[in-house]
């Protein structure tokens, strides 16, 4: 990997100089921060599409399911969100520093709250009117 | 605070849950660019994930029945499907690329546009069909 492709495409106009791949040093003179505002715009994306979903997946049981697994997925989708509204709350706190990425055990548990809203899609699909 | 996803061995050795070498154990610290771009990516491949779950429950949900028995439960689990293989591969896809990029080796090849690009098409290709078939009858 000799010559990086410039992060973040034309619209940031950011271009990284040759061996600047392993540089531990801060680029924040160069990137004034955008990097990091973009990512967290990511998250807050991600958190939107989440919630877009899980009111799919809401509206889906509120239709043909009983109450008690109503007020089930009410709360399911409240904890969910809560918990996505503080760990960017926690992300925004640490985001002046250079390195406020997010580490495995976060990421593993997005991709875990993504596959339990598909297995509640693919019941949901399986079983429409049951209840 | 550790890692939830590093445990140390007797040696002092961070490994994985898989044994391998914690990342935070193997190489340099790339730039910090690379690795905020690699969670991007991660959370974009998520939101495909998510936007697949989407299609899915509302063709399950929304659309009137197809032409052919079941097309619709098909063409509804086979987008949910996708979205939840998407979803598994992308936690495995983000570690390989970190792990390549403080390694300095080319990033690790995605198997998952094919497949993205192929499920879709497929799946048009039989709404299509079940779309036309119902409009016939």
């Amino acid at each position: 990997m000799s010559t990086p492709e410039p992060l973040g495409g034309a619209a940031s106009g950011e271009t990284i100089p040759d061996g600047a791949f392993h540089s531990n040093q801060s680029k924040a003179d160069d990137d004034r921060g955008m990097a990091r505002e973009r990512t967290r715009l990511a998250w807050h994306r991600t958190g939107l599409s989440l919630l877009a979903v899980g009111v799919g997946v809401l509206r889906a049981v509120t239709v043909s399911r009983t109450p008690v697994m109503v007020a089930a997925a009410v709360v399911g989708l409240g904890a969910l969100m809560s918990g996505w509204a503080l760990l960017l709350a926690a992300r925004g706190a640490t985001g002046r520093l250079p390195h406020s990425v997010a580490g495995p055990p976060t990421l593993r548990r997005v991709a875990v709250c993504i596959e339990a809203m598909a297995v509640a899609a693919a019941v949901l699909a399986l079983f429409p009117l049951a209840g | 605070m550790p890692s939830l996803d590093v445990r140390t061995r007797p040696n002092g050795q961070a490994r994985t849950r898989r044994g391998r070498p914690a990342l935070s154990e193997v190489g340099t610290e790339p730039d910090y660019r690379f690795s905020l771009a690699n969670e991007r990516t991660f959370l974009a491949w998520n939101r495909t994930a998510l936007a697949l779950l989407a299609a899915g429950l509302a063709v399950a949900n929304l659309l009137p029945r197809f032409g052919f028995p079941h097309t619709r439960l098909i063409v509804s689990l086979a987008l949910i499907g996708l979205g939840a293989w998407l979803a598994f591969l992308s936690y495995p896809a983000w570690e390989a690329k970190e792990r390549a990029m403080r390694e300095g080796r080319p990033l690790p090849s995605f198997r998952a546009p094919r497949v993205v690009a192929i499920g879709v098409g497929l799946v048009s290709v039989l709404a299509a069909v079940g779309v036309i078939i119902h409009r016939g009858t």
